[in-house]
């Protein structure tokens, strides 16, 4: 069975920007943008044109950029070999699909064909959002963009309590937004908001319509983030067996389970994801693209071409623009994921980092870090000072410099920079304090 | 990565195993005390910790990992004031499989212990550096003295997710006969999903009859779905931090999980959900790890509505975008304009300062405070906006 092929969409500019106090400048949208395409990213929803003029300036000077996606299996490669050269050999050989291509013409390339592209580029994918209305449509056409993601809340919670409406009006809403875009000559996605909590029956019936109406894709959105990996697995599974098009996840974090359902629906048969950097986005966001990119290359074995060792730049300049600092703990990216204190661990990865990583942290644009504090063992000391301080410590000196370090630690409740460590040792070898 | 097989995209699944529920019990075993502790950088004072436990406590959990009595030093002193309050919850000490760290745990009065090992071959040669016959006598030398002492036992398997499947039934068989009352599946390294994690700790439990516990890590964002997949599989107790605090990318959240047992799985564990905002600001105070506006169930921005969207939806009606209510986790619902408001927020800020403003005068006021914010790069404050409109209606008059 061939790889499935899977292609990303940033959304950090449209839905990223919809996150309570969050507006980038065009300038910013337009950095994020060029970050994106250099890292590989092949498409993006860029804004939502109809919220005014400078919306639609932002999103033009998106455009304007004239981003090329770069294709980064370079990159990927020579990371992963510095681990094990084995690896390398592995990788060049294997034939997944390094990348996808806009349209749902997504090809699996073989590793020929990716040598021929190899320095090569094509053209970043970018898209608008619109809400199932002519005039939305016309408002992204104005902007220059390639395609459109048409759409429309298809619950009846929401069709009834938030429109005061019925299903057939929906169904003619995104009828008359389809043929908006076919005449602007725009591909479209049409998306489900509120798919999650939506009737599954007539969730079909609006995404075989969308195929009637000639979409390129169609796009589960779990906006209010309340499928599990099970239920969402199930309802995938389920709407593939009933349209041929390529369905995309977009799915929200609210207990925390974003990432997991959008894998579950990779699993069950969906070939796209919408995500966002650091999964900024409406409330608690969306699933972080990093995490999903990672995941699918560790867990799944799957590689998007994605040049990852930047993954930390690009996080650093959207938490700047965004002015949402990046939780020192946020998975895959945050400064401390390979920080390692405790006896036990730190002993571990001494030994051997995949003891306790699953990759190693030049992967993502991160260092490991060893620290002093409270639970440090002997060895993490003996090594610290062997290491960086060219000390020799014996057991014994670690183990009463270990007495010291821990209670100044709990002292100070916080870790132990190295002028404290130094001053320490000085004292326990001098016999003062 | 060592010790790891990709899953595969394309495997196939059983409809029994995807329509599968979250059966009760299930116990609450929370460890910021011990895991949230052992993050790198943070330390809780004494003080710290036992206002934690009494928090916790409160709230309905069941049982308090309180931290590790081997480290020595402040650590026995704050386990052993924490076990004097008496709470109406388990306290649990953490130790390495070792009669000595028993010991420890024995002499703070703690009524529970967990004895932890590692379970994987990575783990058993290149960190333990021993074979799997010394792990199992560890653990059977170590639970059989903690049950001569009376004590509730948990055996953890450390990296059971890249532990040997065979030797893990071992591993849990040799806890069982010695006499552990549960074992702990810990995810060490955060490399599961969802489906996997049911496969496997079903699996387990299949072969093995031991009260299972889920210790899941959130490496790959994967962690509070993981311990769900295991409570769907049949575990009935798991381990949790408030915030998620924990190595690396921490652990499963209480917050989220309680919240994702009771609205995606309709599991009610009459946990006092009201107090989640508060403890989840006091742990984010004491570990020095501020709580990001977008934590879930527990971020300040939560029920902030600011885009017309969702806006629009919430003035009339604020189930059509909220599970659950704001009072339920201790949060305020508010309304903010901001780039992507429109004329049901507009309208909603300004009716709660006492004005009615007309249909046409919102219509006129959404582009100006859109401008506004997209000039000052925020959000903005109540204040800039009954400004703006009282100019508007200045202007006209």
């Amino acid at each position: 069975m061939a790889e499935p092929r899977i292609r990303l969409v940033d959304t950090t500019l449209r839905d990223g920007e919809q996150a309570v106090g969050v507006v980038f400048t065009p300038w910013e949208k337009r950095q994020i943008a060029t970050l994106l395409a250099e890292i590989g990213v092949p498409a993006i929803e860029a804004g939502f044109p109809a919220l005014g003029p400078e919306e639609k300036d932002c999103i033009r000077a998106v455009v304007e950029a004239d981003l090329k996606v770069k294709v980064t299996t370079q990159a990927v490669i020579a990371s992963e070999a510095k681990q094990s050269p084995s690896r390398k050999e592995e990788i060049a050989s294997s034939q997944k699909p390094v990348l996808s291509e806009a349209e749902g013409t997504l090809l699996a390339m073989t590793q020929a064909e990716r040598l021929q592209v190899k320095g090569d580029s094509r053209a970043l994918e970018i898209n608008a959002f619109a809400r199932a209305r002519r005039e939305d449509v016309r408002d992204a056409a104005r902007c220059g963009v390639h395609g459109v993601i048409i759409s429309i809340s298809t619950s009846d919670m929401h069709i009834e309590r938030k429109f005061h409406r019925s299903r057939p009006w929906v169904l003619e809403r995104v009828e008359e937004a389809a043929d908006e875009a076919r005449s602007q000559g725009l591909v479209f996605t049409v998306s489900a908001e509120d798919a999650s909590r939506t009737d599954l029956s007539f969730l079909t019936e609006y995404y075989r319509l969308a195929e009637r109406l000639g979409a390129r894709m169609v796009r589960y959105c779990d906006s209010l983030g309340v499928d599990d990996p099970f239920t969402a697995y199930q309802r995938i599974k389920l709407i593939g067996q009933e349209i041929s098009l390529p369905i995309e996840m977009h799915m929200h974090n609210d207990f925390g389970m974003a990432t997991a359902n959008v894998l579950a629906g990779i699993r069950a048969g969906a070939s796209s994801v919408a995500a966002s950097i650091g999964g900024l986005g409406e409330r608690t966001g969306n699933s972080p693209l990093e995490e999903v990119v990672m995941a699918l290359r560790h867990l799944y074995g799957v590689d998007l071409g994605i040049e990852t060792r930047r993954f930390r730049e690009v996080s650093e300049y959207v938490a700047m623009a965004s002015q949402r600092a990046i939780p020192i703990w946020k998975a895959i990216v945050g400064s401390n994921v390979f920080a390692h204190e405790s006896g036990i661990h730190t002993d571990g990865i001494l030994k051997n980092p995949s003891n306790y990583e699953a990759f190693s942290p030049e992967e993502v644009g991160l260092q490991r870090q060893i620290i002093i504090g409270k639970h440090s063992g002997s060895k993490a000391l003996i090594h610290k000072f062997n290491v960086e301080f060219g000390i020799e410590l014996d057991a014994d000196t670690a183990s009463r410099l270990l007495e010291r370090v821990r209670a100044t630690a709990v002292e100070l409740k916080r870790l132990l920079f190295d002028k404290e460590l130094m001053l320490l040792y000085k004292e326990l070898t001098s016999g003062v304090g | 990565m060592e010790g790891f097989k990709p899953f595969g995209l394309s495997d196939v699944f059983s409809e029994e195993m995807l329509s599968a529920k979250v059966q009760a019990p299930v116990y609450i075993d929370d460890t910021t005390l011990r895991d949230g502790e052992q993050t790198a950088g943070v330390v809780f004072a004494n003080e710290e910790k036992v206002y934690i436990a009494k928090m916790l406590a409160q709230m309905g959990v069941h049982q308090i990992e309180a931290g590790i009595p081997a480290m020595g030093g402040d650590e026995k002193e704050a386990i052993k004031q924490i076990v004097r309050l008496e709470l109406p919850a388990s306290i649990l000490a953490w130790n390495r499989a070792v009669v000595e760290d028993v010991k420890h745990s024995d002499d703070c009065g703690v009524d529970a212990v967990a004895i932890s090992i590692s379970s994987s071959d990575i783990h058993i040669k290149q960190k333990l550096c021993h074979d799997r016959e010394w792990v199992l006598d560890s653990i059977r030398r170590a639970v059989e003295f903690a049950k001569s002492h009376n004590l509730y036992v948990s055996v953890n398997a450390e990296d059971a997710s890249r532990a040997d499947p065979g030797f893990l039934v071992e591993f849990a068989r040799t806890a069982r006969e010695a006499g552990a009352d549960r074992l702990r599946y810990c995810d060490t390294v955060g490399i599961l999903d969802p489906l996997e994690t049911y496969k496997r700790v079903k699996a387990l439990i299949e072969e093995v009859d031991i009260p299972l516990e889920m210790h899941t890590h959130n490496d790959f964002g994967m962690a509070t779905a993981n311990a769900i997949a295991g409570l769907k599989a049949g575990a009935n107790y798991v381990n949790t931090t408030v915030n998620g605090l924990g190595e690396r990318a921490g652990n499963a959240s209480l917050e989220e999980l309680v919240m994702a047992l009771t609205y995606c799985e309709g599991i009610d564990l009459d946990i006092r959900t009201s107090l989640f905002r508060q403890l989840s600001e006091y742990v984010a105070l004491a570990s020095g790890r501020p709580l990001p506006a977008w934590k879930p169930v527990v971020g300040s921005s939560l029920f902030v509505y600011e885009s017309e969207g969702r806006a629009s939806g919430a003035v009339r009606d604020p189930t059509t975008y909220e599970i659950f209510l704001p009072d339920e986790v201790g949060l305020p619902r508010r309304f903010n304009v901001g780039k992507y408001s429109g004329p049901s927020v507009v309208h909603q800020k300004l009716h709660e300062y006492g004005y009615h403003p007309s249909e046409e005068e919102v219509r006129r006021l959404v582009p100006i405070l859109r401008a506004r914010s997209i000039a000052l790069k925020r959000s903005l404050f109540d204040r800039e906006v009954v400004e703006a409109y009282s100019a508007l209606t200045e202007r006209r008059e």
